[in-house]
């Protein structure tokens, strides 16, 4: 009964040792959309439009995955050694040269997303004026000289934001943080022009408490 | 016997498997490791020689400057100092340091930048560097001269310890105490302090030191009390339509000083509460955020234009006019402008811009971003232009079609204001617009029209 228990328990220390081991090197899952026969949006009037181009489609540009489209992305896929199923996945969008159909194509801002991610990672479960001024911080600090003078190169600024180390930054940000990244971008700053954010709570860098507090939102302190 | 034999003999291959397993398991993680170490090494090793080789030419180019005789030869200089500048500071600010360690070095190396992107527009204009101007490259070319030495002495002590950036941010590091993990942190400090010492830049750029502690124009009006403010945040909301009101944060130091309130609606929820912060000085409403969710849209962009104009007059913003408007997720982002007519004229004055968010669901406003308008409006004392609408439209390009001619106020980045004609005009089946001085004819901006979905320009 020992020897089972035993062996009952090494299974499990091993089994856990490798799956650790497995899951901290895996890939961060990649969220995938196909667009086949029946699909409909903006992303498909940017195939057409693509295929078009390069003369692989006639029709026009409806935006609606009909039959035209399903022949021309297949005639698509043979010409690109891609397998020709006629449904348009990552592989074949990225052949096309169109950015996986997420929030970031559509809206025409490419540090929408990134942002987005941000306020998702540093502050889901904030209220909603809360995940604006993180949004808005990160704004501020592109037009600081004291820091990078890009979106990308605030938030990946070594050190800067704990969803970076964590990776909690990978994660795909909900409706929420899209929105607020969307009205941080647009100019909303609820912070009052702060450019540094903490949680009292989880904080013990001094530097950062001997900072001015310019507003208190949720569990978060601004400051300039 | 034969079952104890048999029992010891699994427990000695358990063991063994055991030890195997778990030797295998952390040489992979270690050499993992050990990977990434050295990549992140390498990436970290190459900025900082990059960054020292950016600081040696800005140091070079700003001793050059010197001894240069013609303007030619000084905008090429400033060209590169701009670009060497611009380029050092994306690179300490990409070294895993931490921030209070470096802030003043990136703020070095971005006034530099920026300044001499300055000059080098000043030079193109026809102007000779001022004598104030050459005193601040001298005391620049210290700093920078100082700021090589300082990070050639670093490399070299790294090079000589065999230290790594990559231990730096090593958590197991710090639980072991080991302190050599802040030897740069504390090495970047002390040259931070000395960067410190520099000249006051003042200059046409949006560094510039007047321009980061630029004082709202709105607090020169006189002060209101807590409860008046409260009064205005009901009169904005609607009395009745207001369930609970408090405020939201306990501070409102930020750029312009404030009351921050939060109102939940009458049948709504505590989540869903609004935010509004009202200006101390003059009490006005500095942005609002409702963040409701938006039903399906049932009324058109033309309507909602209307909507958020009417919303703005009846809050005290008057002279309004629409500017550009954007839609996204059954909300339309509508940009407002005031319009100065002191002069006898109608000028758009671009300064004083507010943004207004209408859902289009039911027609209600649910979000106002004023902040900037009450940074930069004011009462401008404008005079008529010196140049005529043609005698400007002579100076734009002769490939644009015009279609729309009017004077307009617009800000440079320095925030300077400049009293221009606005052309907009098509080209090639694209959109410009094209700003002239109406002072002295000067092109002082050009913009693209870029079509995004949703977007529309309202001229």
């Amino acid at each position: 009964m020992a020897v089972k228990k035993f062996t009952v328990l090494l299974m499990t220390v091993l089994i856990v040792c490798f799956s650790c081991y497995t899951y901290i090197n895996s890939p961060e899952a990649i969220i995938a959309v196909d667009y086949r026969w029946g699909s409909r949006g903006p992303t498909v009037v940017e195939i057409q439009r693509r295929l078009k181009n390069w003369g692989y489609y006639k029709g026009n540009l409806d935006g609606i995955y009909g039959v035209k489209t399903y022949s021309a992305v297949l005639n698509f896929q043979k010409k690109n050694g891609l397998s020709s199923d006629g449904v348009v996945g990552s592989r074949t969008l990225a052949a096309l040269g169109i950015n996986s159909g997420r929030a970031s194509a559509s809206s025409g801002n490419k540090d929408l997303y990134l942002l987005a991610c941000a306020i998702h990672g540093e502050a889901r479960g904030e209220p909603y004026t809360g995940q604006v001024a993180v949004g808005a911080v990160i704004v501020n600090r592109t037009r600081n000289p004291k820091f990078p003078s890009t979106v990308a190169g605030v938030i990946y600024q070594p050190g800067a934001f704990t969803a970076v180390t964590d990776g909690q930054i990978n994660i795909p940000p909900g409706d929420t943080a899209l929105k607020a990244a969307q009205d941080a971008l647009n100019g909303w700053d609820p912070s009052g022009g702060a450019i540094y954010y903490y949680n009292p709570a989880k904080t013990t860098n001094k530097w950062i408490w001997s900072r001015p507090i310019v507003k208190v939102i949720g569990k978060h302190y601004f400051c300039k | 016997m034969e079952q104890v034999m048999k029992k010891r003999s699994i427990y000695s291959v358990i063991a063994a498997l055991l030890v195997v397993g778990v030797t295998t398991l952390s040489c992979l993680l270690y050499i993992d490791r050990m990977q990434f170490g050295n990549r992140l090494q390498g990436k970290y090793q190459k900025e900082l020689y990059d960054l020292i080789g950016n600081i040696q030419n800005l140091e070079t180019d700003l001793s050059k400057i010197g001894v240069s005789a013609s303007n030619e030869q000084c905008a090429l200089l400033f060209g590169d100092i701009w670009r060497q500048a611009g380029s050092a500071a994306d690179r300490v600010n990409s070294l895993p340091i931490t921030h209070a360690a470096i802030s003043q070095t990136s703020k070095f190396l971005n006034q530099v930048s920026d300044f001499s992107y300055t000059l080098v527009k000043n030079i193109g204009n026809g102007n000779t560097l001022t004598a104030g101007e050459w005193d601040n490259i001298k005391s620049l070319r210290n700093n920078a001269a100082y700021l090589r030495n300082e990070l050639s002495l670093l490399q070299t002590q790294m090079e000589d310890g065999g230290f790594k950036w990559s231990e730096i941010r090593y958590e197991g590091g710090r639980l072991l105490g080991r302190a050599q993990a802040n030897v740069t942190d504390e090495r970047f400090a002390s040259i931070d302090k000395e960067m410190e010492k520099r000249p006051t830049l003042i200059y046409d750029g949006p560094f510039s030191e007047n321009v980061l502690n630029i004082t709202p124009k709105v607090s020169s009006e006189p002060q209101i009390g807590l409860n008046d403010a409260k009064e205005k945040v009901m009169d904005i909301i609607g009395r009745s339509r207001i369930s609970e009101i408090g405020s939201y944060s306990s501070k409102g130091e930020g750029r312009i000083a404030v009351y921050p309130f939060y109102v939940v609606l009458k049948g709504s929820d505590k989540s869903d509460a609004i935010s509004i912060d009202i200006s101390k000085n003059g009490g006005h409403m500095v942005y609002m955020i409702n963040p409701r969710a938006v039903g399906n849209a049932s009324i058109d962009n033309k309507k909602a234009i209307d909507i958020g104009l009417k919303f703005l007059a009846d809050n005290g913003f008057k002279n309004m006019i629409p500017t550009f408007s954007q839609g996204t997720d059954n909300t339309l982002v509508i940009n407002y402008v005031y319009v100065d007519d002191s002069s006898g004229s109608n000028v758009v004055i671009y300064p004083d811009q507010i943004k207004v968010k209408v859902a289009l669901d039911n027609g209600e406003v649910i979000g106002v971003e004023a902040e900037k308008y009450l940074m930069a409006h004011h009462e401008r004392a404008l005079h008529k232009a010196k140049l005529s609408a043609s005698e400007a439209r002579a100076k734009a390009s002769k490939n644009i079609k015009i279609t729309n001619t009017r004077l307009a106020v617009i800000p440079m980045l320095s925030q300077r204001e400049v009293f221009c004609y606005e052309f907009v005009g098509t080209y090639d089946g694209t959109t410009y617009i094209v700003y002239i001085n109406a002072e002295d004819g000067n092109e002082e901006n050009i913009l693209q029209i870029i079509d995004t979905p949703g977007g529309q320009l309202a001229v």
